[in-house]
């Protein structure tokens, strides 16, 4: 029973996995084909962000990161902000993700467990085009990467454990009461600012730092830093912390989605 | 005898109705909450067995349960209690191009409808060529299919759905769509898959398809299954249904017409909803008045769907407001493009009506085939003093439409208007 509940989610991944890809290139593909700029918009929405708040974190309000150069600050808030954009897209899209395809849920037998998995699994994709003009950028100004880049495809996997479980939650949690897109949306703004994502986790007072400790995503951010701009490799133990957390996250996100589904025909 | 492909085991089916969304939630979320929802029964004790390559003709009225009945069967929906069993992969046509995204071409489409049921790739790509040719849309296959007209988006769902060798296939109505071309390209097809081994659910309001494909049929009634048994004489308990259900819908006061038992004692009635419904129509000098017309299949039942070629019965309910010593009554079959088809009335069949008083009546039965190809027709009546009158005591258009169904055989009509033929064949 116990052992079921435990690998069960790897078991629809595995199954489904032609269902998943082909969702995932048609989404990418729907997502883009009738904008004039097609995927370029997927780079003008990172980049644009970073020059809103590199304007308002660094020129006005004066946050340093390390160093005292403005471009020192935009590269860790862009560092910051590429693991959490692909992490807040898909948590907010997987609240559309089975209302939208209401006809296949209802009238076909679907597996609806992948259509929040494949809308994480395009963020993700989405990011990582993020990443390559972020390591663009550091080579030109010669901060090139080291070997340590390498370990943000182990982060990675962690990190889409934990979107997913939770795109699970949320997104059947939304099929059944739609007050749960509200309640995302806003909690997601209360969470990017509870990330250090704008200011460096240095500048936090002290008494407040057990509270990032708890935060995934606080530690999410800092290991993207840790190998995109400062060459290290992951700690071992928070490391181990991260992904035990995240496969925690992924087998219950699993467990809520799967004791829900069978009212979706009903609702939509 | 292998095991059956379908098995229904008392399955019932209810759906929590909530006045409030927020009910739901409180409900789900809060573990001592009171219950919120009032439970409406969709399906209710329902056994079923289809062996392999059965195919099973579900019919029903609307609202009766057939369509939740499908959605188990497809595993789409659960049941609240009993089991539902289903050996094989299911591909139903519940709704047609469920899952196809407008940007994307015809081809694109046809994948990923496969992959979504379940058939490797290579698979669906190997079957493209036929499911292009079967749905018949040409260069289109290659354009987005929001630029499809809607039956050529039917027909390429259609073509994709029943060409990836599915164990069992759910039809839902969907056989009604396209062109008649179509319609026989998807009949024939159903009977290659029968001859196949593929098991069929069908369900349909078209008791002439159901008759047609159904080795046996289910009648649901308000979540039951009420009956069970062969194709034409379910498809006639369904419009005996049907028909008494329409008597008490159009004749809300007054005394429901009582159904004559049998020939010999048939006494006049009067259709309350007929004035209404020959108004525009109707002329005559008023001295005798048609005041019901029935339609009456083989089994004594008033109906307004028959079959072709069907032996049936016109009945006519004529009331005198004046004596009347002589008079003649007729009837007549219009087409959709009001061309009268057939027609007689009792002088030419060589009957003399009786000398009628006012206030008396009188009711009379033509017995007759209805060798007309598949549509619907209304039908006329008149009554007369002689034939060669134009001053009508009553005429009346629209008294009935009937429905002629397709023959169960399959036999194409040519025109019209059947007429029994005999055929030799002399080889020299």
């Amino acid at each position: 029973m116990v052992i079921d509940a435990l690998v069960a989610p790897f078991q629809v991944l595995a199954r489904q996995r032609p269902v998943i890809t082909t969702f995932v290139q048609r989404e990418i593909r729907t997502r883009y084909v009738t904008s004039a700029l097609g995927v370029g918009w997927a780079l003008i929405r990172p980049l644009s962000l970073l020059v809103l708040y590199t304007f308002v974190f660094s020129y006005v309000l004066k946050v340093k990161f390390g160093g005292n150069s403005r471009s020192d600050f935009a590269f860790n808030l862009f560092c910051g902000l590429v693991p959490w954009l692909a992490f807040s897209d898909g948590i907010t899209r997987a609240t559309t993700a089975i209302a939208e395809q209401a006809p296949l849920v209802k009238r076909v037998r679907f597996p609806s467990e992948i259509l929040p998995i494949h809308q994480v699994l395009v963020s993700l994709a989405l990011e990582s085009l993020g990443l390559v003009i972020l390591l663009a950028a550091l080579i030109v100004v010669g901060r090139a990467p080291g070997w340590p880049l390498l370990t943000v495809a182990a982060i990675a996997i962690p990190q889409f454990l934990f979107t997913a479980g939770i795109a699970w939650a949320v997104g059947a949690l939304s099929v059944l009461v739609p007050d749960t897109r509200q309640l995302v949306s806003f909690g997601l703004v209360f969470w990017m600012y509870a990330t250090p994502i704008v200011y460096p986790l240095e500048i936090v007072p002290e008494q407040f730092r057990w509270l990032y400790q708890l935060n995934p995503l606080a530690y999410l951010v800092g290991a993207y830093r840790g190998a995109v701009l400062h060459h290290q490799v992951p700690a071992l133990v928070p490391f181990a912390a991260f992904c035990a957390t995240s496969l925690v996250i992924f087998i219950a996100g699993y467990w809520v989605f799967n004791r829900l589904k069978y009212e979706f025909a009903d609702v939509l | 005898m292998s095991e059956p492909v379908i098995e229904l085991e008392h399955v019932s089916k209810s759906y929590k109705i909530y006045r409030n969304p927020r009910h739901r939630a409180i409900e789900m979320l809060l573990p001592g909450a009171p219950v919120l929802h009032t439970n409406f029964p969709a399906l209710q004790d329902i056994n079923l067995r289809v062996e392999r390559g059965e195919t099973l003709g579900v019919v029903g009225a609307n609202g009766s349960g057939k369509s939740t009945m499908l959605q188990i069967v497809a595993g789409i929906v659960r049941p609240t209690s009993g089991r539902a069993t289903v050996r094989g992969r299911v591909s139903s046509l519940l709704e047609l191009g469920a899952g196809f995204h407008p940007e994307l071409t015809g081809r694109e489409n046809v994948e990923m409808f496969g992959t979504i049921i379940g058939v490797p790739l290579q698979e669906i790509r190997r079957r493209l060529p036929d499911i292009e040719r079967f749905a018949g849309i040409g260069e289109f296959i290659t354009q987005p299919v929001k630029v499809y007209s809607s039956g050529m988006f039917v027909r390429l769902a259609f073509a994709a759905a029943i060409h990836v060798d599915p164990d069992i296939i759910l039809v839902d109505e969907a056989l009604s769509v396209g062109d008649a071309v179509f319609q026989h390209q998807c009949l024939l097809r159903i009977r290659q898959m029968q001859a196949n081994g593929t098991t069929i659910v069908c369900v349909s309001h078209d008791m002439g398809l159901i008759k047609a494909i159904s080795s046996s049929v289910v009648l649901l009634n308000a979540g039951r299954i009420i009956a069970e048994g062969e194709a034409a004489e379910m498809a006639s308990l369904y419009f005996a249904r049907a028909s008494a259900e329409i008597a008490k819908a159009e004749a809300p006061e007054g005394p429901v017409p009582t159904m004559a038992p049998e020939s010999e004692t048939v006494s006049f009635q009067t259709d309350a909803s007929l004035d209404a419904r020959v108004r525009v129509f109707r002329h005559g000098t008023g001295a005798a008045k048609i005041r019901s017309i029935e339609l009456i299949d083989s089994c004594s039942r008033p109906t307004t769907a028959v079959e072709f070629n069907d032996e049936v019965m016109l009945r006519v309910h004529v009331e005198y407001l004046a004596d009347v010593p002589s008079s003649i009554v007729g009837f007549g079959f219009r087409d959709r493009n009001g061309t009268e088809l057939v027609g007689t009335n009792t002088f030419e069949e060589g009957v003399t009506l009786p000398s009628r008083v006012a206030g008396s009546t009188l009711v009379v039965e033509f017995r007759l085939r209805l060798p007309l190809i598949p549509g619907t027709y209304s039908v006329s009546s008149a009554i007369a003093a002689d034939r060669y009158t134009r001053a009508y005591f009553d005429w009346i258009d629209n008294a009935l439409v009937v429905t002629v169904s397709p023959p169960p055989s399959g036999k194409a009509i040519h025109g019209q208007v059947w007429l029994p033929v005999d055929v030799s064949v002399h080889p020299s």
